[in-house]
């Protein structure tokens, strides 16, 4: 297992925010409609079922349909969401500065998230997290010729801190702050052997008043190093 | 010749403990007892760490298993009959360093293998722990 060297700190930072491109809004859209339409067509269908000839069938055809209808709306639901959030708010710049870090070490970081239209910000939270991630390999699915795998996550550290900001603001103004976060020096490293991971980050949630939050994240490296180790080890 | 026994003393680690730190030293014997002489076709000692999972509830499979960090062949040859000791030492690299959480562990073993004779074989384990210093 190779870890980077503390010589090569970065400040640059990849934000993964609510933006989605064309082809993906349009997979979404796509699929929840291929969820709903017939799940809404056949909970209608069992309801005059129900009406002709009573209970039995239709009851088995409502409750299918409505697994359907449910599966589309939850699609076309967490689509309006990301579309609606990303109307108001652009990706915000997350500078995380000299990474990666070490156990026990303190940094700073600073949040920059610009509005696209006139947004009255709640809060701005920014949550370092630490989590564990385990693969399971399932049984073998012959239709796609591959195990069956999931993935279970359990987050095992975080820490809130909220970004002072003022509200409302107009379109093209600016989000901005810096915050203080510190890495446990008892916590586990950054670790991954593809079937069993240690990951940190740091997420961030702009609240809007009466409009679904932005959420985005940023992946923090930790070393497997002591603030207290000696330079040469 | 089934009476072989194969055992590991690791040389104390920080404060007399099985704690070591990453970057430093693990090092320690392969005390082996054979019942009569034979030819011992490998002796090796594996240093290295597994992931251990919790087990899922469907007892689905955790993409988990050992890692090893060293292989040391430390004889080849005619084992005398009696007690004898292997020595090995094996510097240990910067990480990860044991863990146990909630989903999975971090485990680091030495693990020492005999292959003796047509195809006996006979393996012995011992745990030890990697701190960060």
């Amino acid at each position: 297992m190779n870890f980077p060297d503390l010589k090569q700190r970065k400040s640059e930072t990849h934000v993964t925010g609510m933006e989605m491109s064309g082809c993906q809004i349009f997979a979404i859209i796509f699929c929840g409609l291929g969820f709903a339409l017939p799940g809404y067509g056949f909970i209608a269908f069992a309801f005059w079922d129900y009406q002709q000839m009573g209970l039995g069938a239709a009851v088995v055809i409502g409750l299918g349909g409505g697994v359907f209808a449910a599966a589309g709306t939850a699609l076309l639901w967490a689509c309006c969401y990301t579309l609606m959030s990303a109307h108001r708010l652009q990706t915000p710049q997350i500078i995380v500065a000299g990474q990666p870090f070490s156990l026990g070490e303190r940094f700073q970081v600073q949040f920059k998230q610009l509005t696209k239209s006139r947004a009255t910000i709640d809060s701005v939270a920014l949550t370092l997290v630490c989590q564990e991630k385990v693969i399971y390999t399932g049984p073998y699915d012959h239709e796609n010729n591959r195990s069956k795998t999931t993935t279970k996550t359990k987050s095992v550290f975080s820490e809130v801190k909220e970004l002072t900001v003022p509200r409302p603001i107009q379109p093209n103004g600016e989000i901005c702050g810096e915050l203080e976060f510190a890495i446990p020096e008892d916590a586990m490293h950054s670790f991954d052997v593809g079937g069993a991971n240690i990951e940190w980050k740091l997420r961030t949630r702009t609240k809007i008043t009466n409009w679904p939050d932005y959420h985005s994240e940023v992946d923090i490296q930790v070393d497997p190093r002591s603030i207290h180790s000696k330079p040469d080890t | 010749m089934s009476d072989h026994r194969l055992q590991i003393d690791l040389d104390p680690g920080r404060s007399g403990s099985d704690l070591y730190d990453a970057g430093e030293t693990v090092s320690g014997a392969i005390q082996l007892f054979a019942a009569e002489s034979v030819d011992c076709r490998e002796l090796t000692v594996t240093i290295g760490w597994k992931t251990e999972a919790r087990p899922h509830f469907l007892k689905w499979t955790p993409e988990t298993g050992f890692h090893s960090h060293r292989n040391l062949s430390l004889h080849r040859g005619v084992l005398n009959q009696g007690s004898q000791a292997f020595a090995f030492y094996c510097d240990l690299p910067p990480g990860p360093k044991s863990y146990n959480g909630d989903l999975f562990d971090i485990i680091w073993q030495v693990q020492a293998r005999l292959v003796w004779g047509s195809n006996n074989e006979q393996t012995a384990a011992a745990t030890f722990h990697v701190a960060i210093p």
